[in-house]
């Protein structure tokens, strides 16, 4: 309680000038922790990629006139055109015949699902695989049950739910979806085959927009409007209220080859042959993850740069403030030192206010990140995680340690007679 | 009986450098408890430095003094800061006083950074010290519209607080008229005539006729 005295009093005298401190700490907090968020929605690929099987694997783009109708096959019919379809399959079949290329693998984009009717309640089915060589390749991290049975039809859609929607549906438990399907909403019969440990990021991979070679557009990923609301299908679609599961891919596919890591001679050679044959090109997931990141740093480029602005402004402000905490307090603390208080009190003290005035603004941002990106409606660029905990209390340590080394150099000729006559002065 | 005992003390600021100043050179000096002393001599004599090592706020550079028999020129700078919240308190002309707060503030200051005062026993214990004063109706005017000798009388307070054994008081009437100067020196002497040690440091030489002894320093040195 006498600290706080202490430490309210001093505060209070110089609350002018920490208004403005806290004002610059608070922004730079936000700049940075929604650069953080950013990142932050790149890292789950990067996680899923490393967490993953495919360290023996690349990503093959498809050349443009491979990519502009790749829809449905279902049985013998198709959904598009049947011509870019069967040259499509020709040239996965001449990519899988490439050099040390064991398999390819392929996996489908999300596809809208409605989730209730009445609530218009709604997910992406985030995860739609359904072949066997990437299946064994990608690790999901499930809580309960096998990955291996979404390929499973017994009857209902295998389905993998979110961690929360596992209260209501557990292993094993059925429930019906609603899907449409040519204008018309169908009831879906689905079992529980796992839950995900993750309760609110899922994943498509790959999948998304094949115009651009960035990691963005390759790996799709998308937080549900409705964290609570979201699974993962196989494909599957109807016919006749009958379900069948059905045959649709992205362009994209992912090549398996011997051996560990891919050599930058090896993809050179495969691009070189495949730009040759005029098929498409190879990308590896470093080098997704590396543009990715450097699109992020391109996009925000102002953004950072004001960031960093605010960041040295408010680096020399806390700096400032201590030296005008010392000359406006002078007599207090000189009043406070004669009367019984030692240094390491005073400099407890001085840290706590400095504390104070960073970790207030740090966290009122912190919040501000988070109930922002709970309430947004579009999010599917940001994620909050331990990433903006890392970033903040990193933003804090450093504030803290320039103030603390600010402080020990105000203080360090510890002579009290010293910093009386300086005050007569 | 001895109280404070100091034996050739040595106070140069900016030792070794050619900005050296030698303040108090070879003093040896003793005072007895309950004595209330007059340390006089002209500006730069090195009577407030000689003060200040008294009140524990500064190192002799050479020398030795004792405070209560114990050896206080050696010791830590926390425990100089326990002894000055004990065993000393200050009243100073015009320094001292936190214009910005009420005087029963002020008042409690010392008890801050007095471990075995609890924070709820704070305010009783300065409103107990400011009656004694006569200036309990004071203590929740800001001091900066308090007059000079109020102010003189909430730093007397506040040097009580903690019922130390010395006050040490350096120019207590600087800035005050006859009046009320009187008015501080009679309290002052009140409270020596209750056992405590007072040491006044001062050019006046009208404040040693309230004295029971005076030292005069000139140059560094008792003259």
């Amino acid at each position: 309680m006498k600290n706080l005295y202490i430490i309210c009093k001093g505060m209070w005298k110089n609350k002018g000038s920490i208004i403005v401190l806290m004002t610059q700490i608070m922004l730079m907090c936000l700049i940075f922790n929604i650069l953080s968020t950013k990142f932050a929605y790149v890292n789950q690929s990067r996680k899923m990629i490393k967490t993953s099987k495919l360290d023996n694997a690349v990503l093959f783009m498809p050349a443009e006139r491979f990519c502009n109708l790749i829809g449905e096959k279902t049985g013998n019919t198709y959904g598009g055109s049947e011509d870019i379809y069967n040259s499509y399959y020709e040239m996965k079949t001449s990519i899988a015949g490439y050099q040390d290329i064991t398999a390819v693998g392929t996996v489908h984009a999300g596809m809208g699902l409605v989730w209730d009717t009445e609530q218009q309640e709604y997910a992406l089915a985030g995860f739609q695989v359904y072949d066997t060589v990437l299946l064994e390749s990608l690790f999901l991290p499930l809580r309960e049950g096998k990955l291996r049975d979404l390929l499973t039809a017994n009857g209902t859609v295998p389905l993998i739910v979110s961690s929360p929607l596992s209260k209501m549906y557990g292993l094993g438990s059925q429930m019906d979806v609603t899907i449409g399907h040519n204008e018309e909403l169908y009831k879906v019969k689905t079992t529980v085959i796992g839950v995900l440990q993750n309760n609110y990021c899922y994943y498509t991979f790959p999948g998304g927009n094949i115009d651009s070679i960035l990691l963005s557009d390759l790996v799709e990923k998308r937080i549900s409007h409705s964290r609570d609301f979201f699974c993962i299908l196989p494909p599957f679609g109807l016919d006749d209220d009958n379900i069948i599961q059905f045959t649709a891919e992205d362009p994209s596919f992912i090549c398996f080859f011997e051996g560990k890591g891919p050599t930058d001679f090896l993809v050179d050679q495969w691009n070189n042959q495949a730009e040759t044959e005029g098929l498409g090109k190879f990308i590896t997931f470093e080098d997704m993850d590396s543009r990715e990141r450097k699109q992020i740093i391109i996009g925000n480029r102002s953004f950072i740069s004001l960031g960093l602005i605010v960041a040295l402004i408010s680096l020399i402000g806390i700096s400032g403030y201590n030296i005008l905490q010392m000359l406006k307090n002078r007599q207090e603390i000189v009043v406070y030192l004669m009367h019984g208080m030692d240094w390491p009190h005073l400099f407890f003290v001085e840290m706590a206010c400095n504390a104070i005035i960073v970790l207030l603004p740090a966290v009122v941002a912190l919040g501000a990140v988070k109930v922002g990106i709970s309430a947004a409606e579009n999010t599917d660029t940001m994620l909050y995680g331990p990433l903006n905990l890392i970033v903040t209390s990193g933003i804090c340590a450093a504030y803290i340690l320039v103030s603390m080394v600010t402080v020990l150099l105000l203080y360090r000729d510890r002579s009290l007679s010293s910093l009386m006559r300086r005050d007569e002065k | 009986m001895t109280y404070i005992q100091i034996h050739d003390l040595h106070k140069i600021y900016n030792h070794n450098t050619p900005e050296q100043i030698h303040a108090l050179k070879g003093i040896s000096m003793s005072i007895d408890k309950g004595e209330m002393l007059a340390i006089m001599g002209p500006s730069g004599s090195g009577k407030s430095t000689l003060l200040n090592i008294i009140g524990c706020l500064d190192y002799p550079t050479d020398g030795k003094y004792f405070l209560d028999g114990q050896l206080v020129s050696s010791l830590k700078q926390n425990m100089l800061a326990k002894i000055r919240n004990k065993q000393v308190g200050f009243v100073l002309q015009d320094f001292g006083i936190l214009n910005d707060r009420r005087a029963i503030e002020n008042v409690i200051t010392p008890l801050l950074f007095n471990k075995s005062v609890k924070w709820s026993d704070m305010e009783r214990r300065a409103y107990k010290i400011m009656e004694k004063l006569e200036i309990s109706k004071l203590a929740k005017r800001l001091t900066r519209n308090l007059s000079g000798g109020e102010k003189q009388r909430v730093a007397i307070a506040r040097a009580m607080v903690n019922e130390p054994e010395i006050i040490l008081a350096d120019e207590p009437t600087g800035a005050l008229d006859t009046r009320l100067s009187d008015e501080i020196l009679s309290l002052l002497q009140k409270l020596n005539r209750e056992g405590k040690t007072v040491i006044i440091v001062t050019h006046n030489p009208n404040i040693s006729k309230y004295c029971n002894r005076t030292l005069n320093i000139v140059d560094g040195m008792i003259a």
